[in-house]
């Protein structure tokens, strides 16, 4: 009688071994080779304008991927544009003085920038105006800024830096830099958190670290 | 047939319902606490879990501590029944009777423990296959939940086959429960590591997922389980004519001692391994012995636990003590709260502590999950006690078929 | 750093845990099963006794007509099945369904979608370590726009300040309230990482808890029996269960829902981070990723080679976290 149930026991074991089917090494597909193992989705049925109903879209060539994006116009929301709009004649001192009078330059340092590093000395400018004087649309302030951060600019360009318009589907709607970053004081102060971390010690009314 | 069966229910019954003033009082007391377990249960049904000190970082508290430690029991009970059959020289019935009867204490406190635990137990239906979704083989609940209600199956078929023999005055028929007999002692095993590998099976907590664990949780628990069914025989013999064998005492405790004896050794193992080069990998255990940032709750607790399980071994491996009574079963009895505090609080809740974003949180179990626990307790020693009141009396031959 | 004068927001009694909830659900049997003398007899009480209760809601003159359709929906509602396993027409019944009994009980017009994935998404995220400055501005968007219990203040986002030179969690506090960015530190966000190879849903006894198509590990609420076991198994701390009946002002329910993500959950199923299905699969971005100044959290389709997220994993330096666990989390991070 035992010996049977041994017998039958081992056939089991041994049918159950044989018939295995976990293969680890076949197991584990990292997420990088299913990317590359799955066709590419070139569109999908939404759209990142459909967010952006009231924008106006400024072409951007890409160093990665399609070859242009698109950042949203600015040019249409300025209130002190164009410049000729009060520089063409002469500005009358008595209505125009507080246009752009107490704009503080934080950014860099004096033996860096002036005012003119990025406005250029003639008042009949359109825009903004490159090192070596070329001039450059105030909508694609990224070619302005890209003269120094040119890093910040490449990852901006490729998408690792600056923040996204209209959501995540096609087309890229990328924010100018400015959109983030005001480019008479650049940096970010200190403030408080908008909320606070809860601490699981204290739902129980633990001690406080 | 079937006209027996309810004449042999009814008997059953009425031997649960009548006994002496000790009996009385003993299932007065049980039923108190049942209700103060079911008043703390309906506390929580309306509260919600949050009505007990568990929280996101602790979130297995008291409850799953007992439900580990109970399940080890249940499948200790069968110890009973291999060392019988393979010594053969012990009464096979009595063993299997009084074990099983520790067995479904133990497995319907499982069950019990399991179901106040959920935040959702209206929706356990979900768990029917074919109306609900049981996802097997992938959950290893549901493995438990399978190997743990076939185990109760068998151990309430199994004696109430014996039994109603008795109570018809034949010998029960060895091919018809003995096969399955065979069979509790391999499933006992599987339940245990079932249990086991719930935890074994999370990468998330390096304090579970260690190859030791399953082996670890069979050899406290067949520790545990028969230190506390010599307990329960010792009971017996002294309240009731039911007499168990001097041998049947003498060859339980060599099995406890040897189970205890392999316990420790296991511990020794999983110290070495947590402490021998300490890394962050360790950080439960150092909460758990030595404690963590300022944070020493658990370390009397396994401090204490370890003491009185290495005490009791110790005891129980010198001969000449182990064969006396006096020191026997507070040795037993030792041993059973310090493999419950070890295997329960000592494993559950420090594998959650620091959290997997290595967050300190403690836990404090409330008077809700106090009362639950006791009233769940008391629920298994009821059952317990009934069963063995009626298995005790069928055998006595007080309760019999006319 | 200048000292705060301001009060620690845990001083405040708001922050004690309390509340309490309505009793479970209804629990009727519905199952038929052959029949023999004694289960016979059951089954005649049992009906007996819902016919009972049935007759007395809808003849007793003191439920009203609003009462009783609210106790048909809930008990409908209770015997729905896995939205797993649910054909598109009892998803929007279900959904119908939730709407209604939300206007109500609570007086609330609620939309609750069942958007499918869209074909050929795989979303994936990376959070810029050096951009972070602990603003929390993503905690308290996910919290808005995930009706999360404010009573027990839950959270999906973690932001962990760390001190530089020592990145282990051990030594990191999540529980900071100052001045941020403070000096020799810097801040790392933690959610949900969505896993490709969940060990979360492999250990969900009643399979409440799976990975859709579009990589977004999902909970249907009203399946899960609150075990906590996906909790145990999650080595991120990404899962979070009510333990007490989620409250929400009604002036701040977000009522743009999705059955999968943001409808107000129950006491004691299990919740988490889904990316925002919500908004995610409408092409919008996750209020984590549009709410923080600083663009830290970048977001879009692994499967499109244009995006910006593949831009990063193919020049950033991006590591994830416990990637010996081969759990293959879709949520990356990098340093500028």
């Amino acid at each position: 009688m035992m010996q049977k149930i041994l017998w039958t026991v081992l056939a089991i074991l041994l049918s159950a071994g044989l018939t295995a089917c976990y293969d680890p090494e076949h197991g584990h597909q990292t997420n990088i080779e299913k990317i590359h193992a799955t066709p590419a989705t070139t569109s999908v049925p939404l759209s990142s304008t459909d967010q952006l109903p009231q924008a106006t879209l400024v072409e951007v060539a890409s160093v990665h991927g399609t070859d242009h994006f698109y950042v949203t116009a600015r040019t249409d929301k300025m209130t002190n544009y164009p410049c000729a709009r009060c520089h063409a004649e002469g500005v009358l001192e008595r209505e125009q003085k507080d246009a752009h009078w107490k704009v503080k330059l934080k950014h860099a340092s004096a033996d860096t920038m002036t005012c003119a590093t990025c406005h250029g000395t003639s008042k009949r400018q359109t825009g903004l105006v490159s090192l070596s004087g070329k001039p450059i649309d105030f909508n694609r302030v990224d070619q302005l800024c890209a003269q120094c951060h040119f890093q910040q600019a490449k990852d901006w360009n490729g998408g690792a830096h600056g923040k996204r318009q209209g959501g995540w589907a096609p087309p890229r709607v990328a924010t100018a830099c400015t959109g983030c970053h005001d480019p008479h004081t650049p940096s970010f102060p200190t403030r408080w958190p908008s909320t606070f971390g809860i601490r699981t010690l204290e739902r129980e009314g633990g001690s406080h670290g | 047939m079937p006209k027996q069966m309810m004449r042999f229910v009814r008997a059953g019954i009425g031997s649960a319902v009548t006994g002496s003033w000790k009996y009385y009082s003993w299932m007065g007391l049980l039923l108190i606490l049942i209700a103060y377990g079911a008043f703390a249960y309906i506390t929580q049904l309306k509260g919600g879990l949050a009505v007990t000190g568990m929280n996101d970082v602790v979130s297995w508290g008291l409850y799953i501590s007992n439900f580990t430690f109970l399940v080890g029991m249940a499948a200790a009970a069968v110890m009973l029944v291999l060392p019988a059959y393979i010594f053969k020289d012990v009464d096979f019935r009595k063993a299997v009777l009084i074990g099983e009867g520790v067995a479904v204490g133990a497995l319907i406190m499982c069950m019990c423990f399991v179901t106040v635990d959920l935040g959702g137990p209206q929706n356990l239906w979900h768990l029917l296959p074919g109306i609900g979704y049981f996802n097997w083989p992938d959950s290893m609940l549901t493995w438990d939940i399978l190997v743990l209600n076939g185990y109760l199956a068998l151990n309430l078929l199994v004696p109430a086959y014996l039994l109603f023999s008795k109570y018809r005055g034949e010998e029960p028929d060895k091919r018809k429960y003995v096969p399955f007999v065979i069979l509790s002692v391999f499933w006992a095993v599987s339940i245990h590591l079932v249990t086991a590998f719930l935890y074994t099976a999370l990468p998330a907590r390096p304090l579970w997922n260690n190859a030791l664990l399953g082996p670890r949780f069979l050899a406290s628990a067949f520790a545990a389980g028969p230190a506390f069914i010599l307990l329960v025989l010792a009971v017996v013999n002294k309240m009731t004519e039911y007499k168990v064998e001097k041998e049947t005492i003498r060859k339980l405790a060599l099995v406890i001692t040897v189970a205890a004896q392999i316990n420790i050794i296991m511990l020794g193992s999983e110290l070495f391994k947590e402490f021998y080069h300490v890394t962050e990998h360790s950080a439960s255990a150092v909460y758990l012995f030595f404690g963590l940032d300022g944070h020493n709750e658990l370390v009397p607790w396994i401090r204490t636990a370890v003491g009185m399980s290495l005490l009791a071994t110790i005891l129980l491996t010198i001969n000449p003590i182990r064969r006396k009574k006096r020191f026997l079963y507070p040795s037993c009895v030792l041993l059973f709260v310090g493999i419950w505090i070890e295997k329960g609080m000592g494993l559950i809740v420090p594998g959650f502590i620091p959290s997997p974003l290595g967050e300190i949180a403690t836990y404090s179990p409330t008077w809700v999950e106090i009362g639950i626990t006791l009233g769940i307790w008391a629920l298994g020693l009821a059952v317990l006690s009934v069963l063995t009141k009626v298995a005790v009396d069928i055998e006595t031959g007080r309760v019999r078929a006319h | 750093m200048a000292e705060h004068d301001k009060k620690h927001p845990c001083n405040d009694s708001a922050c004690r845990r309390g509340g309490s909830g309505g009793a479970g659900g209804c629990s009727g049997s519905m199952g038929h099963k052959p029949m023999n003398r004694r289960a016979a007899l059951k089954s005649m009480i049992k009906g007996a006794a819902v016919t009972a209760g049935v007759a007395c809601s809808h003849t007793s003159v003191l439920a009203s007509d609003k009462d009783k359709e609210t106790r048909k929906l809930e008990f409908e509602n209770y015997f729905k099945k896995n939205y797993r396993l649910m054909t598109d027409e009892e998803r929007r019944q279900t959904v119908e369904r939730l709407e209604r009994l939300a206007r109500l009980k609570d007086g609330i017009n609620l939309n609750i979608k069942t958007t499918d994935p869209v074909d050929g998404v795989l979303f994936g995220y990376a959070f810029n370590i050096g951009k972070c400055d602990g603003y929390m501005d993503c905690i308290k968007a996910c919290v808005e726009e995930n009706n999360q219990d404010r009573e027990s203040r839950m959270q999906y986002i973690k932001i962990f300040e760390k001190g530089k030179g020592d990145m282990r969690f051990e030594s990191a506090e999540a529980g900071f309230y100052h001045e941020v960015p403070a000096e020799g530190k810097l801040y790392m966000g933690v959610q949900c990482f969505q896993c490709e190879n969940p060990p979360c849903t492999k250990v969900c006894p009643v399979g409440a808890t799976w990975k859709e198509k579009d990589g977004i590990v999902v909970v249907d609420y009203d399946w899960c029996i609150g075990c906590r076991y996906c909790q145990a198994a999650c080595p991120y701390f990404g899962r979070r269960f009510n333990w007490n009946t989620p409250v929400v002002p009604k002036d701040e329910v977000n009522t743009n829902q999705h059955y999968l993500g943001n409808r107000i959950r129950n006491k004691g199923s299990m919740e988490k981070c889904t990316f925002c299905i919500s908004r995610s699969r409408d092409g919008k971005n996750p209020a984590c990723v549009d709410a923080c100044p600083n663009g830290a959290r970048i977001f879009g389709n692994l499967l499109d080679p244009n995006s910006e997220i593949r831009f990063v994993l193919a020049n950033k330096k991006v590591f994830r976290l416990k990637e010996e666990l081969d759990t293959e989390p879709k949520f990356w991070y990098f340093m500028d």
